[in-house]
């Protein structure tokens, strides 16, 4: 078992099984290998009962690369030595296993359908994320409680970023604020709050009723951002380009916000201003301002793109609109049913992409 | 060339009968094949190497029906040429 015999063991063995001398049985054996290569030198194919065929195959010149130099260069064809066993040859090797049979399978095997999954994965990327948004839906209903804050929220937004040129009122509001135990990054004298008349304390509270409101429902997107950013950076980078507007970003906020508001912890609340202030500087100025790659509606068509070599749908969104994942516009927008199939050379019309909000 | 001419060819060449020629191939080759049977690897100097090889288990799909068929593994009767031998018809 598992040995490996050479010629002279062959030979000792069938001068045994047919009771030749050895060297008559080496002569016979030599003849018997030899007449093979002949038959082959002469005909190109060499058929043996019981053991199969030989046969010489013709190979076609090819070109191949030199794996160290990179260098091109032509194999030459020629012939190549094949061997075909016989069915019973086959069938006495195969004996142990003889007794298997193919067998239908059920259901899905693994590793089997992974090439096609794959391209539905990439399309199903953006979609799904577009799902899980969704069950936003009820935003509708919080709209509308929250539509009373929104106004505020906007001022107060404004009124946090430009904290320095703040008038006195709010100074005061702030200092109420630092009072209730929340942090704010910018404190200010208590001397100034006792001056104030008592007429200005109805506006006070009001106004630090909003403060406390917009910094929850800021801490709750920051928080919500953050938790983005961890799940991919890319997600976080398409989040940050947003609009540096700070009234667009508010009414884009309120909706999300007021829903984690339940689940911002106090402690966070605390930590949340000197992030709020940091979020806010980074942000770029970008011509896109709804994160969700769903949000847009097409209308007209911005410019015609001519593919170049090597181009992607992917490289082409990225080009004009500054972001990956908006490749699906263009496909839907230029009925392409092979996406993955782009010619070079081939026009594509660029949607203009309006947010829906 | 076929059986029958390789037999007679293989007779005149060893001075032999063509029934003995016929009964000693028969001989040679179940000697072989036996061999082979328990696994084991020829290795024929000048002439190449005969040995079995193991095919794995795959899972086969029909693309029409998509029905998908687990294949068994098998052993399969193999042989490589000698490099000089391949040389020889290069």
């Amino acid at each position: 078992m598992d040995a490996k015999l050479n010629y002279s063991d062959i030979v000792a063995l069938f001068s045994e099984a047919c009771g030749l001398s050895i060297a008559d049985a080496d002569a016979f054996s030599t003849a018997f290998f030899e007449l093979i290569v002949e038959g082959l030198e002469s005909d190109g194919i060499v058929k043996i009962n019981g053991l199969g065929t030989f046969k010489l195959i013709a190979v076609e010149n090819r070109e191949s690369v030199n794996v160290n130099t990179g260098e091109r260069f032509e194999i030459k064809g020629h012939k190549k030595l094949t061997f075909t066993p016989a069915d019973s040859f086959k069938e006495t090797v195969n004996a142990p296993f003889a007794l298997f049979a193919p067998v239908e399978v059920e259901g899905e095997i693994e590793g089997t359908e992974e090439t096609v999954a794959e391209t539905a994965d990439v399309a199903d990327e953006d979609i799904s994320e577009a799902t899980i948004e969704e069950p936003a839906a009820p935003i509708v209903e919080i709209e509308e409680t929250v539509a009373d804050n929104l106004p505020d929220e906007s001022s107060q937004e404004i009124a946090v970023q430009n904290v320095s040129d703040m008038e006195s009122s709010v100074v005061e509001n702030e200092t109420n604020a630092k009072d209730a135990d929340t942090v704010h990054p910018v404190a200010s004298d208590d001397t100034e709050t006792e001056s104030k008349p008592a007429a200005k304390n109805k506006l006070a509270i009001f106004s630090f009723a909003a403060i406390i409101i917009a910094i929850l429902s800021i801490s709750a997107y920051a928080f919500l951002v953050n938790e983005d950013s961890t799940e991919s950076d890319t997600i976080a980078e398409n989040i940050k380009v947003e609009t540096a507007m700070a009234v667009t970003d508010a009414e884009d906020k309120s909706p999300e916000s007021v829903i984690a508001d339940s689940i911002v912890s106090e402690a966070q609340v605390k930590e949340q201003p000197f992030v709020l202030v940091d979020t806010l500087a980074k942000r770029p100025l970008a011509v896109i301002t709804v994160k969700d790659t769903v949000d847009y509606r097409i209308s007209g068509t911005v410019v015609e793109h001519i593919v170049e070599l090597e181009e992607t749908l992917i490289k082409i969104s990225l080009k004009h609109y500054g972001d990956k994942r908006l490749w699906p516009y263009i496909v839907q927008y230029n009925n392409l049913s092979k996406p993955n199939d782009l010619a070079c050379g081939m026009v594509l019309k660029i949607p203009r992409l309006v947010p829906r909000f | 060339m076929n059986n029958k001419e390789f037999i007679s060819a293989l007779a005149k060449k060893t001075g032999v009968t063509v029934a003995d020629a016929t009964a000693n191939v028969e001989t040679l080759l179940s000697t072989i094949i036996a061999r082979l049977k328990d696994n084991d690897q020829l290795n024929i100097s000048g002439f190449g190497v005969f040995e079995v090889k193991m095919r794995k288990e795959k899972v086969l799909v029909n693309p029409k029906s998509g029905e998908r068929m687990l294949i068994p593994p098998k052993l399969v009767p193999a042989f490589r040429p000698s490099s000089k031998l391949k040389d020889k018809f290069k």
